[in-house]
């Protein structure tokens, strides 16, 4: 392979990756012409034949995306993530202080089954409406959800793109991922609402008695409502059964989604149309360009180096691999990271891949609210606040960011040394 | 910074008709609901369809229409106070 050819692949993933930081281009759209010129160049060149192109995409990873987004949407539909908002408002009795942890709690634990952008337009609407109502400064509310909804499902398989795209290349189930960072996860949660609530205590002040109501006065459709509940719980279920069932979790997730889809009645229509296609084009495109650049020898080169740069020590790869995903990913997208660092990682040939592999969930999955521009999940929680009025300040953001971002890929770096004891 | 802060702001896309249908959810249950009503250009005023667009976004309009609905509630409002006495006193 000549060095020029090795360039114009290295080009047109920094061309994707650029595009799709900077949004000049919707993500999927920079992701797909990316794979195009990846198929072109790839082809032209003999980097790869066209059954080998084929196999870039991993149909049990887009499988798993889509049936996921499947269950989630029938769930959302049936209006359980609205009903568990509601009691976090009704539990809290006005008490801006109580509010300002159960909406955190609530952000982050929706976000371990919807996708962040849907996770944070549902939080951003419970949000406004009370804030609204109860004049309290909304701006807390806000910032501290889109770090939560960001923070939430760090440690199962479906909580992120990111997990699901480590989970299925590296072979890690759904056990696994609860296995080796549940517990990382409840400290962080915990860690980061402490972490908030001090930044934002002084905003939280005066206490206004909220309206009484039932929560349950939001589920119109409560056969729908039970159904779409207990296939998502089914999910849950047979995701923890299918290291012994052995079926892998694309098989469950596709399971569960036809379920959904057969027993909801809803159109199928409409769930569709509601359902993050904008991520599923982007992971296909993208998968493509990595796929591509893997045939090149490059990622293959690029591990041995970082392999030689760590001495071929765990606690040095470990400790890389998470600093490195973790600061990449305030910047390029969580996804792209993953893609791009699970290739590498498989080459870390001889070493114990297990703290690797619970470092790159780490870093992918903690780097994603550092600044405005870090992810989706930013991208839309500003949009809803820029549509409510409410002034985006920049210098907050990124401060109240980063102040989470370092105590969290903190932790995780101790976590990781304990837990594994590398 | 600001030049930053502008870029940001301009890809801060609004967010979709969706955030819109959850808030819309929110509101009906804690929050002060709205309604939506889609009225028709009456028949034979075809040629003031543009002044009928318009009224939309003409905000003295929409004052007039809050107020008409206002005003209809608290008939409502009495009418169900009347209702109430009255079954009051026959009980007693």
């Amino acid at each position: 392979m000549t060095p020029e050819t090795i360039l114009v692949f290295i080009l047109i993933y920094v061309l994707v990756v650029l595009l799709s930081a900077t949004k000049l281009v919707p993500m999927s759209v920079a992701a797909l012409v990316g794979a195009l010129l990846t198929g072109w160049f790839g082809l032209q060149y003999g980097v790869f034949t066209y059954v080998d192109a084929i196999d870039f995409i991993d149909i049990r990873l887009i499988s798993l995306l889509i049936g996921i987004m499947i269950v989630v949407e029938v769930a959302d539909r049936g209006g359980l993530f609205r009903l568990g908002a509601l009691y976090a408002i009704k539990m809290s009795k006005g008490n801006p202080r109580v509010l300002f942890i159960t909406l955190c709690i609530m952000a982050a634990a929706v976000s371990m089954f919807l996708s962040d952008p849907t996770a944070i337009l549902l939080i951003a609407a419970a949000a406004i409406t009370i804030t609204k109502l109860l004049d309290y400064d909304p701006v807390p509310f806000f910032l501290s959800a889109t770090i939560m909804v960001n923070l939430g499902g760090t440690s199962t398989l479906i909580g992120s793109v990111s997990n699901m795209i480590i989970g299925v290349q590296a072979g890690l189930s759904f056990n696994d991922f609860i296995g080796y960072l549940a517990v990382a996860e409840i400290i962080l949660w915990t860690l980061t609402i402490l972490v908030l609530y001090y930044i934002f205590r002084s905003r939280l002040r005066k206490r206004r008695m909220p309206p009484t109501y039932n929560p349950w006065e939001s589920i119109q459709n409560k056969k729908l409502f039970w159904r779409s509940t207990i296939v998502l719980f089914l999910l849950i279920f047979l995701f923890v059964l299918s290291d012994s069932l052995g079926v892998g979790p694309e098989a469950v997730a596709l399971g569960c989604a036809i379920l959904a889809l057969a027993i909801s009645e809803i159109d199928p229509a409409e769930i569709f149309k509601r359902m993050d296609w904008e991520t599923v084009f982007f992971l296909t495109g993208f998968l493509f360009v990595v796929g591509g650049l893997e045939k090149t020898g490059l990622l293959q080169t690029l591990s041995t180096q970082l392999f030689q740069l760590t001495s071929g020590s765990s606690f040095n790869a470990t400790l890389l691999v998470l600093w490195s995903s973790g600061l990449a990913s305030t910047i390029a997208s969580n996804m792209a990271v993953a893609l791009t660092f699970t290739p590498i990682v498989q080459g870390f040939i001889g070493l114990n891949k297990i703290p690797i592999w619970s470092a790159l969930a780490l870093g992918t999955n903690l780097g994603g609210a550092a600044t405005p521009f870090s992810g989706s999940v930013v991208i839309m929680a500003l949009g809803a606040m820029k549509k409510e009025g409410i002034s985006l300040n920049f210098g907050e953001f990124t401060k109240v960011g980063f102040i989470t971002t370092f105590i969290q890929l903190a932790f995780a770096t101790v976590y990781i040394i304990v837990r594994f004891g590398i | 910074m600001s030049k930053l802060k502008k870029w940001l702001e301009a890809k801060a896309k609004e967010p979709a008709a969706r955030y819109d249908e959850t808030k819309k959810e929110f509101e009906k249950i804690i929050g002060r609901p709205e309604i939506t009503i889609t009225v028709e250009l009456p028949e034979s005023l075809d040629e003031l369809k543009t002044e009928f667009l318009s009224l939309e976004k003409d905000e003295k309009f929409v004052e007039a229409v809050k107020k008409l609905v206002e005003l209809r509630l608290k008939k409502e409002q009495r009418k169900k106070r009347q209702v109430d006495t009255s079954e009051t006193s026959k009980g007693l």
